[in-house]
């Protein structure tokens, strides 16, 4: 009984792991060089 | 006299932002709220009132500032012969009612659609930015942040649902919560992972500007947004996101030389949409004759794009554009 519970848990924890990694992934590796500056009005 | 339905977070910066230019007549689901809000703005001088929902087929003007669907509401004031201004960001209501332009149109009166900050200001942006191109062909809109619980609600509907995009003459339909793109907002928001979703900005900037080749909409997730988008809500929304950003990247050619231009505005979203859909307001009540009857979308040649944009700006909204490489 208790092995059967072991295998239940390491079940459970891998499932979640997968599921939190699928999730998680990883960003577009994108950078920007640079800065925001305000833009000027058309009647400016 | 403006009207206004719905007395939210957004509800109550718009009439913060029309309160003086005209007399206002407030309408919620919740006429406590509703009676709150019109009694705080009297009680500076302000000639506010709230009113039941069949009070509003006189006001000249009437934004619907509630949550979505405003397809059918839109329909009933513009038989009790009120323009409208819609603020709805839900994919399948905007297209409901530009669906109706003709309609609209047939009684003389003109239905601004998505009047809000994504769709919205995102279309005023492109306008504005389309005047530095010779033409234009791909646009990339990206929004960061909630306004209310209902644009919460709306944000979490948007990540589950069928993403639509643009590209290269026909609708693309992506899962939402894919198309993982770091999207960099101006400061102090800075850069967000952002994924398709439902979203209306690709209907009404296609609409705006037909010539487009590429359209493509994302919005910033969490990873737990991204896990929990197919349930309901687990917990109840914020009763305001914190700050906000919407950005725009558009690309096309000047002379020979292909060119990029990334503009965006940093601020509360809420704020944002009211500030536009008052300004829009504004000038519709004002001179509904510099609008063409039937439904329109901001960013239209027809609309008064600049000076809507201007309104926005003398408001508050602080539009930034990207200076380096992307």
């Amino acid at each position: 009984m208790a092995f059967l519970r072991r295998v239940a848990t390491v079940l459970a924890i891998a499932g979640i792991a997968a599921l939190v990694l699928r999730v998680k992934g990883r960003a577009a590796s994108r950078s920007m060089n640079g800065g925001w500056q305000p833009l000027p009005s058309r009647d400016e | 006299m403006i009207g206004i339905i719905g007395a939210g977070i957004t509800g109550a910066r718009l009439v913060e932002q029309l309160a003086g230019a005209a007399p206002l007549a407030i309408h919620d689901r919740n006429p406590e709220r509703a009676a709150r809000l019109a009694a705080v703005h009297r009680s500076s001088g302000h000639p506010v009132t709230s009113v039941r929902r069949g009070d509003l087929l006189g006001c000249d003007v009437v934004v619907v500032a509630c949550a979505p669907p405003h397809a059918n509401l839109a329909k009933a004031l513009v038989e009790g012969g009120s323009h409208v201004v819609s603020m709805s960001d839900d994919l399948t209501d905007v297209v409901a009612m530009l669906n109706r332009s003709r309609e609209t149109a047939a009684r003389r009166r003109t239905m601004v659609v998505g009047a809000a900050a994504s769709p919205g200001l995102t279309s005023l942006l492109v306008r504005q930015v389309a005047g530095s191109f010779d033409t234009i062909d791909e646009v990339h809109v990206a929004v960061h942040g909630t306004g209310g619980p209902d644009c919460a609600r709306q944000h979490h509907r948007a990540l589950s649902g069928e993403a639509l995009g643009w590209h290269d003459g026909e609708w693309l339909r992506r899962p939402g919560g894919s198309g993982r793109e770091l999207c960099w907002f101006p400061e102090p928001v800075g850069p967000y992972d952002c994924y398709r979703s439902e979203m209306a900005d690709p209907i009404v900037l296609r609409r705006a500007f037909p010539h487009l080749q590429r359209i493509s909409a994302r919005t910033s997730a969490t990873r737990r947004d991204r896990l929990t988008a197919r349930l309901p809500m687990l917990a109840p929304p914020n009763a305001e996101g914190g700050m906000g950003a919407v950005r725009v990247e558009v690309r096309g050619h000047c002379g020979t030389a292909r060119e990029v231009v990334v503009a965006g505005v940093a601020e509360r979203l809420a704020q944002v949409a009211a500030v536009v859909a008052a300004s829009t307001a504004r000038h519709l009540s004002g001179a509904p004759e510099a609008f063409v009857p039937g439904g329109q979308v901001l960013g239209e040649p027809e609309v008064p794009n600049d000076a809507i944009l201007a309104g926005a700006v003398h408001a508050g909204i602080r539009i930034h554009r990207f200076v380096g490489s992307t």
